[in-house]
């Protein structure tokens, strides 16, 4: 049982050898590249999918970015026009204010022409009225000439009374 | 065994003795017995070659190998005629077969670069030991692994390949000086290259028979079991026998994948050992 045939060694070669050179040719050498084909087909899926992810964060950080530069613009725009608006209404009023001013300048000049103007038509008709008075008064004794300028006087002290 | 152990039995003087009946069967022969017909398979003159007699007779034990050699290809053969990228079924077991052959069998012993050139020598002689181990199995063919002249000579491949890559790998005179660790005393070199020359036949020689013993132990066990059915002459016994018999087939078929893989393993370790010796 434990003697070595040589002529089974060399049939077991044989057979052996012819299997493996029949295998190796038909299914080890389709298999491993296939095998190998996947594996790089794998690996540059990997790759590929790791590609798109950095692609990805890259798009979605610089998006991030802009967003945040684009609500900077508006916080600055928004800023920049209260201001504005600030300083407008400050200016509108102002000028208002001045217009008002101006206005109550001119119309308390315009009453004041107006008093004097007033003033001195009454102080001439007030005059006139009291020359007649007392020229009616006194009657024809009284030297016109003489009589108008006390009567002057006269008022002239009134008005500065008044 | 030379006990006739049929003496006991009531009508045994005609049947053969039972344990030659089991060497009988275990060993190789030149008829086949196809369920019930005895095929006789050719026999040759012994070719004398170098004074060696070599006896290339067809017999049962080469036979179950021409019918395992012309599975194993026409199956693989059809299967990878088409190569799918995404394989199914059987093509994906046997792609799993071979891709634990290349990650944990071959490239792990032989390193990236040989792994990757073993890996087809090493998945056919997996694929081969395999399916002659589980032909063994089966009743018309006969278990060719349980041969030892088949197991010696695919332990001489790998023999063959250890001196071959070996020499390869570290030149002639380097691979022979590295069997010697560098730190060993002066004295004690020629004692440990004798040793790990040594080691290389019993490398070898631990391979063939590891693959053969256990071939035969189960075989042997199966038919001692049912021979009890026939030594103490009572169908009663196979209440305890058959179950018996049948458990070892079992453990048998685990046995069939485990030599198989050990003999894949130690064989690319071998060989791994041989071309990266250690220092």
């Amino acid at each position: 049982m434990l003697k070595l045939e040589p002529g089974m060694i060399i049939w077991t070669w044989i057979t052996f050898g012819v299997v493996l050179v029949l295998l190796k040719r038909f299914a080890w050498q389709p298999l491993l590249a296939m095998v190998e084909e996947r594996e790089n087909k794998i690996a540059e899926s990997l790759r590929r999918a790791d590609e798109a992810r950095d692609q990805a964060e890259a798009l979605l950080e610089e998006q991030q970015k802009r967003l945040a530069q684009a609500q900077d613009e508006i916080e600055a725009m928004l800023k920049e026009s209260r201001a504005m608006a600030e300083r407008t209404r400050e200016e509108i009023l102002a000028k208002a204010r001045e217009d008002a001013n101006r206005m109550l300048e001119r119309a308390k000049a315009d009453i004041e022409r107006e008093r004097q103007a007033a003033l001195l038509s009454l102080k001439k008709e007030v005059a006139d009225l009291v020359v007649t008075a007392t020229g009616r008064l006194i009657g024809m004794n009284l030297d016109d000439e003489k009589h108008r300028r006390l009567i002057d006087e006269y008022i002239q002290e009134i008005g500065k009374a008044n | 065994m030379s006990t006739n152990v049929l003496s006991f039995s009531p009508e045994g003087a005609e049947t053969p003795n039972l344990g030659e009946f089991i060497i009988h069967h275990l060993q190789d022969s030149h008829e086949w017995n196809l369920f019930g017909y005895h095929v006789h398979l050719p026999t040759f003159e012994p070719v004398y070659l170098f004074g060696i007699k070599f006896d290339l007779s067809i017999t049962l034990h080469v036979v179950t190998m021409w019918f395992a050699g012309l599975f194993l290809v026409t199956v693989l053969g059809r299967l990878y005629r088409k190569p799918q990228l995404v394989p199914r079924g059987l093509a994906a077991l046997v792609e799993s077969i071979v891709l634990f052959v290349r990650d944990e069998i071959a490239v792990p012993n032989l390193g990236a670069r040989y792994g990757k050139v073993f890996t087809p020598f090493l998945s056919t002689l997996f694929l081969f030991i395999l399916t002659l181990n589980l032909m063994g199995l089966i009743p018309i063919f006969a278990t060719a692994t349980g041969n030892i002249s088949v197991t010696a000579s695919l332990a001489l491949i790998t023999f063959a390949m250890m001196n071959v890559y070996g020499i390869k790998e570290n030149g002639f005179i380097g691979f022979y000086k590295n069997m010697v660790p560098h730190s060993v005393p002066f004295l004690m070199i020629p004692l440990l290259f004798f040793i790990e020359i040594l080691g290389l036949f019993t490398k070898s020689f631990a391979l063939a028979m590891r693959l053969f013993a256990n071939m035969i132990a189960g075989h042997a066990v199966i038919f001692a079991f049912l021979g009890l059915i026939i030594v103490l002459g009572t169908v009663l016994v196979s209440v305890f026998a058959v179950p018996f018999a049948v458990f070892i087939h079992f453990l048998e078929l685990l046995v069939a994948f485990i030599q198989a893989y050990i003999f894949t393993m130690l064989t690319s370790l071998f060989v791994g050992m041989a071309m990266h010796p250690e220092h």
